[in-house]
Order: C-alpha cells, then structure tokens, then sequence
C-alpha cells in the first residue's frame, strides 16, 4: 500500500447503505468480480467512474471485504499472518466472498 | 479381501507395567502349596495391571511355587497372563532391580537381565518349592487365571537352569501383550489370543525353524521374541507340553526336551485350546489356525511349521472333551469362516479372448495406420531432433542411452516457482463456521454449492450433527450433500428426515449412512411412498451396508426419476437387486455406480443392455466382470458412454480395452487402474479410438513390453497422451513404470493447457531432466502427485 495514492490507483465500493470505501484498485482486483467489472470492455461506468455498488452486501461486510483485500495483498507478499473473522458475520461474509468471487 | 491372517495384537508396551511390578516385593516366605497359594490378592498386586486381581494373587502365589494338583487350565491366555504377572513378582522379588528392568525393556537385553533375576529367584525358590524342579505340570489348571499363570510361571521358571532364564523371563513380559481383559468370555479370549498368538506363534516357529539344531534355550527364546507376542511364553509352554506325556510330567523331561535340539513350541496359535490340549495331550484341532496346522491326532503337525519334535507328541490323548469339543466347534467355524478370507487366484486361462488377436507379436503396432502410429512418429521425430541437438554441442556428455533434455530453471520472473495460494474468504469465511457449526442458526439463502462446501468442511471437522444436519434439511432443499453420516444414529436420522420436505430435493448424498439407513427407516423417512422423491435426480449411498434389495426397491419407487445412483460398497446388494432396480429405472438410469458390490456382472448385463441411457457406468473391485461384460456393454452402449471405471477388475485383458477404442469413441473419462493384464496394445487401441480423454487414470498396469524396442512402453503411453490428451485434465499414471521422458515431453506439449491433474507417483523413471513445462507460456497444475518419484518433476509455473 504505497502512501501516496494517485487518484487512478483506487477505487470506490459502495455499500447497500450508502457508505463508500476507497481502496486500491491492486486490492480490489484480488475479487475476481470487481476485476472482470474493471476490466472488461462491457460496464462502463465501473470502468470510467472507478465505482462499484453492491447494493445486497451491507457496510460492515464490505468493510471486512476490504480488510481482507489488503490481508491478501500482505499475505501473498509473504507475510502471513490469520485473518480472524467475527462468528456473527461469518454467514453473510461467507456469501458475500462467493458473490465476489474472492 | 486381504487374508485375514490375525488380528493385529497390540503389543502391550512392557512399560506400563513394569512400574506396577516395580513395586519390590520383598520375598514373602513361601505359600503353601496348594491351590491356595492363588489365594487372595494382596495388596502389592492390587496395582497389578489390568488384568486383575486374581492374576496378581497368582503372581504372588507363583513366586513361590507350590506344586498343586493338577486341575484343567482353562486359558493358556489367561494363565500366561497371570503367569506373566506372576514371573513379573516373582522375578521382581527374586531379583534386584536389573531384573525388572530387564523386564520392562522388550529387547533381548530385557531378557538377559531378567533373566539373570530369574535364575536367581528361580534357585530360591527351588529351595523353597522342595524340589519343584522345573517343569511343574501339576499345578491345577484352575478357573483363576491366575491359577493357570501361576502354572504357566512355574514351568517357566523351571526352565531356567538348564536354559538361560532369559527367555523365560522375556516370556512373562511377553506374556502381558495378552490384552484379554474379560475373564469371562473364555472362547473370545481364546480366539484374540489365538489369532494374535498365531501370528507371532507363527512367525516364530518361522524363527525357530532357522535355529533349529540345539540352539540355546534363549536363542529359541530369541526366535519367538522376536515378534513380540505375548503367547510366546504359552506358546514354549505349549512346546514344553507337548513334549509330556501327561500333565504330571516331571521337570526332568521338560529339561530333556529343552535341552535337545527340538525346536520350542511354535505351537501356532490357539493358545487356549493348545493348552487344553497339552495338559492332556489331545488333539489339537487348531481351528482357525486350522487351516494352518492340521491336528491329526498328533499334537500339532508341526511339520507344517517345519518343527521337529512334532512326532514326540503322538502319545498325547484327548483326555479333556470340552476342550476338545471346543476345538471341534471352534474348527468348524474356521471353516465356514475359511474361504471368506481364501485368496482368490483367476484361473489364468479364463473365458477370453487370450486370442488378444491384437497381440500377433510380430506386428508393430507402431505401424498401424491410425492416431497412435502418427503420434509414435511424431515422438520419433522429436527423439531424433532432440539427439541431434545434443549430440552436435557435447555429445561426449551423453552419459544414459535415455534421451536427456536440458532444463534451465527459468529466468522470468513471471513465471516464478508456485505462488503461495492464499486462502481465499470464502475458504476463510467456510472454515470459520465450520468449526462454530452449532452456532450456525439457518441456512437460508446460502446457494448450494456454498451449502455442500460447508457441509464437506463440517463433516471432515467431525463437527456434524443432528442439529447442523437439520439445517440443512430444512426448507425445502433442492439439494443436500452429506459426505459422511457415519455419525448418525437411527433415530436421529429418522428425526431428521421424517419431516422433510422433499418435493424439490434433486440431488442427495448421504455417504458412509450405514449406521443410519437399514431398509425400515428408509422406509419410513424418505421412501415413505411412492413418488415421495418426486425431483430425485441424483442419490448416492456409498457405503450403506445396511440397505438390501427391498430398501433399494422402495427407493425405486419413491423416486421415479432417478438417473444416477452410487451404490458403492452397499455390501447387502445383490444381483437381483441390482436387475429389479435398473429395469424400473430403464428409460431414466444414466449413471450406476457399483463399487465393490457383492454382484455377479454377468447376471445384471442384461438388464444393463436394456438400459435407453447408459452414460457412466463403475463397476469397480467388482471381480466378476470380464471381457465378455465389457464386449457386450459395449457393443450396445459404446456410442453413448461416457464414463467407465474399472479399476481393480483383474480379469479384464486388453481385448477388453480393444472393444473400448473401437467402440467408445465418446468416452471422456476411463478409469483402468490395478489391472495388470494389460498391455502396450491396449495403449495403442484407445489411442486410436477414444480422441478425447478428459480424464484417464492409470494406475500400475504393468504395460508389458511385448516387443523387444526399449522404452516401447513409455513411447506407447506418450503416443496415447499425444493423440487423444487434447483435452486431458486429469491424469493418472501411478506406477507405470516405463514412464519417462517421452510421456512428460507430451504431457508438456500436449496437455498442459488443459490439465488440472496430475499424478506420476513411483514413476521411478522420470528424472529432473525431464520438464514439463518447458515451451508453455500459461500452464497451471493444480495438483501433482509425485509420491515416491525419486527426482522432483519441475511442474507448473503461473498461477
């Protein structure tokens, strides 16, 4: 995660509720989905505007989705460390990741 | 079914007991002898091993042997338990603390210095005995075992001046791997500790045979030590028994017997009825061991065995009937159990088509027109472009006959060595509520996959349950897969699924459910009437040991359209079975799994042939399916299937794999590992046949080589990759041994775009040269096996 982030390397991901997260675009695209939403030539507007809204996950999944995107980034870097995951959340989690394909 | 030999007999670590026989005993003074010197535990005994009060008392008893009256042994088991015990009091008190070290170490060393306490406490109580010199085979064969170790012991003891007590005192530590806990049940006891005592007796009279001619005492000891049988000390008892005439038989014959060059009892198994049998010298009808040593009125036809003093016990009578009623019963029974476990060797002439009419020898099959002979010749091609290549810059390098290639470990970056997968969330978020299945409080919503990945986590964590199983039948599921109901009892089961609302249930798996299914709760949950399954596509009960013709019949009923069943190792299944459900399922069966199914293939093939759809059929371990079943399988079905396993079904040949090539051109997935009767042609058939494998497992088919080209085999199975792995993900070629640098230089070419899979296990001849990945820019291995391979293969790249 370099300090200084050029406005082209983030993303956005829009919670259910409303609430933006402003992640690296490195991060984001450990999600297979957000990927395919970037990149490919078809969703315009993910790929102009560099948002993505996912109105059936709700914030404090998405946010762990995030925390995990960067626990990826580490992880594959060679830092392993666990990534601990609260059992109220686990169920959504769960779908949410097979939503994201992450 | 593997020869059932003994049943493994967990040798007792002699240490958990040494400490019991730590406890020194002073030397009491002697008891009287008389059957009371079983008498009372005392209390040193009280922490005796497990085996219990009365051994103890005869433990103690037997330090100070008293000659008593003869009374029937009931046990050799349990007497040399006791005796064990007992040796180890004695031998404890007698001795100093070497003596119970020796003990407590299992080795010879043990011996020796036990043996040394033994002779020493054996003098004493020689002295004290009065001259119960040796072998005392007067002592009662009571009930007790203790009494019957107390006997045991004795003779043991008396061994010891003429032989070097270590093997006696080895004995009694041996003896304690006996781990018969029940006194009651005489005739189990008997039988483990015949069947663990057969194995060791067994391998022992094998030990001794080697030894035979006068060999110490301890030496046989040795020799029977060496397994670690417990009986070992009954066993010699047995030996030293055999040798008397009648049970009163003075330590002076037994010193005779010791001291010539008979071998020791490797009196095989039965210990109980052996020693029945000693005391009186009647037959010994060996019963599981039956098969074994023929008892024919002699003692043991130790001849079996190789022992030479067999014919020393002729004289020996049946005096005690219930034992030998026993042994007649319990012979009787060896025989009906016999040929369950009896090797089956395939008569080798068999029905077929040993005209492999393929096989005229003289014929290259290389020289066939067909894929097989274009894909042997592009493999020559590459050969020889290769040796070129080679042989221009430093040929005097060339060191094997076997094509080398050069492998450099890739430079690029890129490209790097096998990324370290991270776990991804959803395996993460899977694992998590695994581990917190009970908390879980519905499952609504999950998809299904999601569902059958939770469950496959739940039950590998054996954290399955009524309450999590429950979850996933509630609602209306339309698809529930449990790998593992081994868990479940009946009545759970029967909670679980008599509320269920099946009506959209399409695929259900409940694997390993044998516990839980017999035919009447199958009844009365999920087959509880007709078309009750009324969306039933796909079933799977592996392993439902429980379940019989009429339970698979209501299944039948209840689900009309079921397509693919998996009944493997349903072992209560039968042909008729087998028939009655496949003709109701006639125009909807697409896949039937038989995995070692007790049936007869030749008597279900036309029910088989009838079928409209046969897609996927396995009939695996099934030893009844020979070439004539494939032939006319697949002479009807050939242009439909799919997908066969024939793993383990030793007697099909490669006429067999011919009738697949010609016929299955559609074939994605063959399975034809362990049989060993095929060879290279059967290679070139499917290469010439089947062009696109998706998944083809080989696993220690011998290829033999019938031309005499080197490397044929390896050429042959590279051919195969090179014309039909177009498309091959799964690859298996465990164990063929010929496999080298030609398979891998096709696998590399030719498969690796599409290969998720591989496994070149004990290919032994593959090296490091060989590279898989060479020319590949994207290649991506999931998993390779490369078990027992004794150069790494360089593998994968990218992920």
């Amino acid at each position: 995660m370099s300090p200084e982030m050029k406005k082209e390397e983030t993303v956005k991901l829009i919670s259910a509720e409303g609430f933006e997260f402003v992640v690296d675009k490195q991060a984001a695209m450990v999600s297979q989905t957000i990927r395919n939403m970037l990149t490919s030539p078809g969703n315009f507007s993910e790929t102009q505007l560099g948002e993505v809204t996912f109105p059936e996950i709700s914030t404090p999944i998405l946010e762990k989705i995030c925390q995990y995107f960067y626990w990826h980034l580490q992880f594959a870097s060679g830092k392993e460390t666990e990534f601990h995951i609260e059992p109220e959340i686990t169920l959504e989690l769960m779908m949410a990741a097979n939503y994201l394909h992450t | 079914m593997t020869v059932l030999r003994s049943r493994e007999v967990p040798p007792p670590s002699p240490l958990p007991r040494t400490p019991t026989k730590r406890t020194p005993r002073k030397n009491s003074p002697p008891l009287p002898a008389s059957a009371d010197a079983l008498g009372p535990p005392t209390p040193s005994r009280a922490d005796a091993p497990s085996t219990g009060g009365p051994r103890t008392a005869a433990a103690n008893a037997l330090g100070f042997r008293a000659p008593s009256p003869v009374a029937p042994r009931r046990s050799s088991r349990l007497a040399s338990r006791s005796a064990e015990a007992a040796a180890v009091e004695s031998g404890a008190s007698g001795m100093g603390e070497e003596g119970k070290e020796g003990r407590g170490r299992s080795g010879k060393r043990g011996w020796d210095a036990s043996g040394a306490g033994w002779s020493a406490s054996r003098s004493e109580e020689g002295e004290e005995g009065g001259g119960i010199v040796g072998f005392d085979l007067n002592l009662p064969a009571v009930e007790s075992p203790s009494g019957t170790a107390k006997k045991r012991r004795e003779r043991g003891k008396a061994v010891d001046p003429t032989v070097s007590s270590e093997s006696i005192s080895e004995e009694p530590t041996r003896m304690e791997v006996i781990e018969i806990e029940s006194d009651g049940a005489q005739e189990e006891v008997d039988m483990v500790a015949s069947r663990g005592r057969r194995y060791s007796s067994s391998e022992k009279g094998k030990g001794i045979m080697v030894e035979d001619d006068a060999p110490s005492f301890s030496e046989k000891g040795k020799g029977i030590m060496v397994e670690d049988d417990a009986p070992s000390f009954s066993e010699k008892g047995k030996g030293i028994m055999a040798e008397d005439d009648a049970p009163s038989v003075a330590g002076a014959r037994f010193y005779e017997f010791l001291d010539g060059d008979r071998s020791p009892v490797h009196v095989p198994e039965r210990d109980s009825g052996e020693e029945d049998n000693w005391a009186e010298g009647g037959t010994i009808i060996d019963d599981e061991k039956g098969m074994m040593v023929l008892v024919q009125g002699k003692w043991l036809t130790m001849g079996d065995l190789g022992v030479g003093w067999v014919p020393k016990t002729e004289h020996y009578h049946v005096e005690r009937d219930p034992a030998v009623r026993r042994k007649e019963s319990d012979r009787r029974k060896a025989k009906e159990l016999a040929p369950k476990f009896a090797f089956f060797k395939p008569e080798e002439e068999d029905d077929s088509e040993e005209g492999d009419s393929s096989g005229s020898p003289k014929d290259d099959p290389a020289d066939w027109p067909g894929p097989f002979s274009t894909a042997v010749k592009i493999i020559n091609d590459r050969e020889k472009r290769l040796e070129s290549r080679q042989l221009r810059p430093g040929s005097a390098l060339f060191k094997s006959s076997e094509l080398r290639i050069e492998w450099v470990p890739s430079s690029d970056p890129e490209r790097g060595c096998l990324k370290r997968l991270v776990p991804s969330l959803r395996d993460l978020a899977v694992r998590a509520l695994s581990e917190n299945a009970a908390e879980i409080e519905s499952l609504d919503g999950v998809p299904n996959e999601l569902r059958h990945q939770l469950s496959g986590c739940i039950c590998k964590r054996r954290t399955m349950d009524e309450h999590v199983l429950d979850l996933f039948v509630r609602g209306s599921p339309t698809e529930i897969r449990v790998p593992d109901c081994s868990w479940a009892s009946e009545e759970e089961f029967e909670r679980i699924f008599v509320g269920a609302n099946t009506d959209q249930l399409a695929v259900l798996q409940l694997d390993l459910c044998g516990r839980c299914l017999p035919d009447y709760i199958l009844s009365s949950t999920l087959a509880r009437s007709p078309n009750k399954l009324p969306s039933l596509t796909t079933v799977s009960l592996r392993g439902a040991y429980r379940l019989s013709d009429d339970g698979l019949d209501s299944l039948a009923s209840a689900a009309p359209l079921l397509s693919s069943i998996d009944l493997g190792e349903c072992s209560l299944i039968t042909s008729t079975g087998i028939t009655s459900l496949v003709e109701k399922l006639n125009p909807v069966l697409r896949e039937l799994y038989l995995d070692d199914c007790h049936i007869d293939a030749m008597f279900i093939l036309p029910a088989l042939m009838n079928l409209k759809k046969l897609k996927v059929l396995s009939v695996a371990g099934i030893e009844s399916v020979t070439n004539q079943f494939v032939h006319h399988l697949v002479s009807v079905h050939g242009a439909s299937l799919k997908e066969l396993v024939f793993t383990g079904c030793k007697r099909l040949t490669t006429a067999s794999v011919k009738a697949i090539g010609e016929k299955c051109l559609q074939l994605r997935s063959l399975d034809l590992r362990d049989l060993v009767r095929l060879d290279d042609y059967a290679l070139v058939h499917l290469a010439n046949g089947c062009t696109s494998f998706q998944k083809l497992m080989l696993r220690h088919n011998p290829f033999r080589l019938k031309l005499t080209t080197l490397h044929l085999s390896d050429k042959a199975v590279a051919a195969l990759l090179e014309a039909s792995g177009g498309s091959l993900t799964e690859l298996s070629l465990n164990n063929i041994r010929e496999v080298s640098n030609f398979t891998a230089q096709a696998i590399a070419i030719r498969c690796s775009l599409t290969l998720r899979m591989l496994d070149l296990s004990f290919c032994r001849k593959t090296t490091d040269e060989v590279e898989l990945s060479r020319s590949l820019p994207d290649v991506t291995l999931r998993f390779v096996i490369v078990t027992k391979t004794w150069f790494l293969l360089c593998t994968v790249v990218r992920a």
